[in-house]
């Protein structure tokens, strides 16, 4: 494929791009659920892959086995961890209005100018030659598949590849990167543009992967086949041959996790970028699973490269995913090969560069222009415009910077010996943004000492002996240190030997970053605003729970001078709206322009331009139109103890309504529970009345016939007499039953009663009912213990219950053939005498179980029809037996009769002195 | 029940750190000796899997 037809490859590859952006940005169209969804977001975050994935893994995974793998394992390991840290950095930046790591610490630390403009030198130091090294990448890229890497003769400088390419990055990063001014800081466009990168990243990647597979090794068989002979591979796949130490692997793993939150691209796209919290719940498994597919082939692809290219490929092993699928002929897989790379390479490139030009423009160039320019900021024109041109030139000017350092610098390096440099750069915000999470006794002066030594060393350990100074000759300064001085040898810190030089840096300059950030924040006292800043970031829990913001800096300031500023970056109409909102939130009366403004409101504006601007610049504009009081450090104290309190307070009355539901959930079933009983009663009353009567009108009816009628035969007059007697008998029963429930329930206990032999009383209760049982036809088995079992109750009482129980179940077994069971056994296992009835009758329905112990329930069976009796036999049982300490329950019956088994506490003899026996707790011995 | 997640969250990385370093790394390396076949990456993708399965369902139960 010729070099026209390459270029308009990526061309239109570049067209894709600006058309992604252009469609995301637009906003009212279907896909926008897809750019807005939290899957958008974790493929966002992909941005951590960069050439350096795609290429320079297979490099040095070719070189030196599997050291490449803390780079990935690194976010891996923090996975688990990631979203709650992350969370809470999104929750501060949101409030606080928080667009860059440098606005973070500024912000922390009690928005230091000075500080938030050291940590942007910092990251723009540690960044700019990571830029460059894509840039080479894609300059790489490019120059093999058109094949211009084997010219003689540089070309003019506006014939370099690599100049176009980075001319094209700036102006789709300049367009889509700084659209407008906005107080979230989002970039749809920009977003959406990385997401369908990580996808095509991806796709190549494994593409290529997938060709070196098939096509060089033959398949996953042949693969192993060839791992597990060629002895010459064997250092791929293993530690021992790549020399790497634990102690290497440690430090690597370590920066690699700073790096995933604090690369300026990560911090950008994980934070700023967000949308919605939740969204960090499907990235935090969604991204190491990525990280996982994007470096499956490496290890084959490095393998087929070693076996193809030999020993003397080695030094060109980063472009293996170009080269071997050119050298075998397959120009297209090279291109996709290419196009992944590119991918990979320009996202970083974008979300970089506006990373880069958000914190320069907010924490270098606006703070100086606006704190030594007061005239600027009181002035009326709309900044909003120099602003955004402000941030497009910064944009060029650090992509012009990375393409210069790729020209000088880093041309001769590897993309990983320069990245692992700006991993560990990076790592130096680590101790400051950890501590100022957690740690309120971090302060200003305390991250300030531990960026500005952590850097110093980090730039003599790892900057220092790649850069290529005229004064310097770097190898002599290397091997033998400054001066000849032995122990300051950048790479032997100390007599430090034996690691890597990035472990090296990363151990020390880390060490002496924490011993500083630790020393200078317990020798000196935090400023008023410092000490409340760290009470925001570190107990942010506590501001989320207050809701309302509360300030303790006494600033004043009037509404119009507020309203009149926002209008400056967001416009009049924006900026009143804003205002109105605040208001509207906090249901608050909104004050007249003229009127001075509540704390809250002059907050509120301070954040919201702090969104565009940066913290520390808001702090400077607010500044000019505002006066503040000083206040004493103990004020200070004061009101976030008082603060504490109230949270403590909010919380203890949120107990206590939560408390006072559960109360009124309580009163409320007390209550249902009364009407249950009243309703009780009432059925009670006309239950009682309706069985009074049907024996009381029959005896009524038959006196009248008797009286009436005196020529009756005798026989029918016994008849009607007996009759009469039948149903006096039955009416005292039912009264003797009522007397019975009123006078049951009334006494608490009956173990003072004695002992009874329960086998005895169940002969006697048994024999009672034999004449009835055999007039129905029924047979009653009885099978008793041998051995005596007394149990604490009144004779009567237990009586009452086996015929309750055993004529209950006369009523029910069928006539002919009914059959019932009265059995006795001792559980010595649980200390308790069981009594079980059982019979063949039609059964106790499950759904009616829990009823049938209630007073008045009787259940009826289209079998059995309505029973005859007052409905409180069982009721009367079960109180009974409660009464004694023990249980009646309903058992299910293998013939799908009743079955109901009485437990008591037993004993064997009555050798004894007689004791009140304790209540049984029947429910832990079942 | 927040905090209850947090420790989850907290002791699945120390096991993820423990295992992904050394020593423990190192041990498949011992248990066919080196470069012997390819158990190593073997042994990364599995424990990377794992790692992946737990937060996402530890993330799950966040949302």
């Amino acid at each position: 494929m010729g070099s026209v037809s390459i270029t308009l490859i990526f061309l239109v590859y570049f067209v894709l791009l600006f058309v992604i952006a252009a469609v995301a940005e637009r906003g009212d169209h279907k896909l926008k659920s897809l750019f807005s969804s939290p899957t958008n977001y974790a493929l966002s975050l992909t941005v951590y892959c960069t050439a350096w994935t795609l290429m320079g893994s297979v490099g040095q995974a070719a070189n030196e086995g599997l050291s490449f793998l803390p780079i990935y394992l690194g976010p891996l390991m923090l996975s688990p961890v990631w979203p709650f840290l992350v969370r809470k950095i999104i929750r501060i930046s949101k409030l606080e209005g928080i667009t860059s790591l440098p606005d973070f610490i500024s912000s922390r630390y009690g928005k230091s100018v000075s500080l938030g403009a050291i940590a942007t030198v910092f990251l723009v130091i540690g960044t700019i030659p990571y830029i460059s090294i894509q840039l080479k990448a894609v300059t790489t890229i490019f120059d093999f598949l058109i094949g211009a890497g084997h010219t003689s003769s540089d070309p003019p400088f506006y014939q370099d590849s690599g100049l176009q390419l980075t001319l094209v990055l700036i102006l789709f990063t300049v367009i889509y990167g700084a659209r407008r001014l906005d107080a979230n800081g989002r970039h749809t466009g920009v977003i959406a543009t990385i997401a369908f990168e990580a996808v095509v990243k991806l796709a190549c990647f494994l593409a290529v992967g997938l060709f070196v597979l098939y096509i060089f090794f033959g398949g996953p068989q042949g693969f192993f086949n060839v791992a597990a002979t060629n002895e010459s591979l064997s250092y791929l796949w293993t530690f021992e041959a790549s020399k790497i130490t634990g102690w290497d692997w440690f430090w690597l793993n370590l920066i690699s996790m700073c790096a995933i939150v604090l690369l300026p691209r990560q911090f950008h796209v994980t934070v700023v970028e967000n949308e919605r919290l939740t969204d960090v719940n499907r990235a935090a498994w969604l991204f190491p699973l990525y990280l996982l597919l994007i470096n499956l082939f490496v290890i084959p692809i490095a393998a087929a490269g070693v076996l193809y290219f030999g020993e003397n490929g080695l030094a060109q092993a980063d472009a293996f995913v170009l080269q071997l699928p050119a050298a075998f002929g397959y120009q297209s897989v090279a291109i996709v090969a290419g196009l992944g790379g590119f991918a990979a390479a320009t996202g970083m490139v974008i979300i970089s560069s506006i990373a880069l030009s958000l914190m320069i423009s907010n924490n270098l160039v606006l703070p100086y222009i606006f704190g030594y320019s007061g005239s600027v900021s009181r002035s009326g024109a709309d900044l909003s415009r120099p602003l955004l041109m402000t941030r497009r030139l910064i944009i060029m000017a650090v992509l012009l910077l990375a393409y210069g350092f790729y020209q000088l610098v880093a041309a001769r390096y590897s993309l990983v010996a320069i990245g692992l440099i700006s991993f560990t750069a990076v790592a130096q915000f680590a101790p400051s943004l950890l501590a100022g999470l957690y740690w309120e006794g971090a302060n200003r002066n305390g991250a300030l000492w531990g960026l500005l030594v952590g850097f110093a060393v980090w730039a003599y350990t790892l900057a220092l002996p790649m850069s290529p100074l005229p004064f310097l000759n770097i190898d002599t300064f290397v091997e033998h240190g400054p001066w000849g001085i032995h122990w300051l040898r950048p790479h032997q810190l100390f007599g430090a030997e034996g690691m890597s030089p990035i472990a090296h840096g990363a151990f020390w300059s880390l060490s002496a970053n924490v011993f500083f950030l630790c020393v200078g924040s317990l020798m000196s006292r935090p400023s008023a605003l410092e000490l409340s800043q760290a009470d925001l970031f570190v107990n942010d829990a506590k501001h989320r729970a207050n809701e309302t913001a509360y300030s303790v800096r006494r600033r004043s300031a009037l509404v119009r001078d507020l309203i009149h500023l926002l209008s400056r970056f967001n416009g009049m109409e924006r900026a009143n709206q804003q205002i109105a909102n605040f208001h509207r939130q906090y249901r608050l009366t909104p004050p007249k322009a003229e009127e001075k403004a509540s704390p809250a409101l002059i907050n509120f504006v301070e954040q919201q331009l702090a969104g565009a601007i940066g913290t520390a610049s808001a702090q400077i504009l607010i500044r000019t139109i505002s006066k503040e009081k000083p206040i004493e450090l103990q004020e200070v104290i004061t009101i976030l103890r008082r603060t504490q309190e109230a949270v403590d307070h909010s919380r203890v009355l949120e107990q206590k309504q939560t408390e006072l539901e559960e109360l009124t959930q309580q009163l409320r079933a007390a209550n249902d529970q009364l009407k249950q009983l009243d309703r009780l009663k009432a059925e009670f009353i006309s239950t009682v009345t309706h069985e009074l009567r049907t024996p009381i009108t029959s005896v009524k009816s038959l006196a009248n016939i008797l009286l009436d009628t005196p020529d009756l035969t005798t026989e029918k007059r016994m008849t009607f007499l007996k009759i009469i007697v039948s149903e006096s008998k039955r009416l005292a029963r039912l009264v003797s039953q009522v007397l019975d429930v009123d006078k049951i329930e009334r006494q608490l206990h009956f173990e003072q009663a004695g002992w009874q032999n329960l086998g005895e009383v169940i002969d006697d209760a048994v024999s009672s009912l034999q004449g009835l049982a055999a007039e129905k036809g029924i047979t009653i088995d009885v099978q008793l213990t041998p051995d005596p079992i007394f149990v604490a109750a009144p004779a009567d009482r237990l009586t009452q219950v086996v015929v309750n129980l055993v004529g209950n179940a006369i009523k029910f077994v069928p006539t002919e053939d009914g059959r019932i069971e009265v059995s006795l056994r001792a559980n010595t296992e649980r200390q308790l005498a069981e009594l079980r009835v059982r019979d063949n009758g039609p059964g106790i329905p499950p759904e009616k179980e829990e009823f049938i112990f209630q007073r008045f329930t009787q259940i009826s069976s289209q079998k059995a029809g309505k029973p005859s009796g007052s409905g409180l036999g069982l009721y009367i049982t079960k109180t009974i037996i409660d009464k004694c300490g023990g249980q009646l329950k309903v058992e299910r019956s293998f013939r799908g009769g009743a079955s109901f088994l009485v437990s008591l506490p037993y004993r064997n003899s009555l050798s004894f002195t007689v004791e009140p026996l304790p209540p049984a707790n029947l429910s832990e011995r079942s | 029940m927040e905090d209850r997640r947090r420790s989850a969250r907290i002791i699945l990385f120390l096991i993820s750190l423990a295992l992904l370093n050394f020593p423990f790394i190192g041990l498949p390396e011992k248990l066919v000796g080196t470069g012997r076949f390819p158990l190593l990456p073997i042994y990364l993708i599995i424990l990377w899997l794992l790692i992946v399965i737990g937060v996402y369902f530890l993330s799950r139960r966040d949302h």
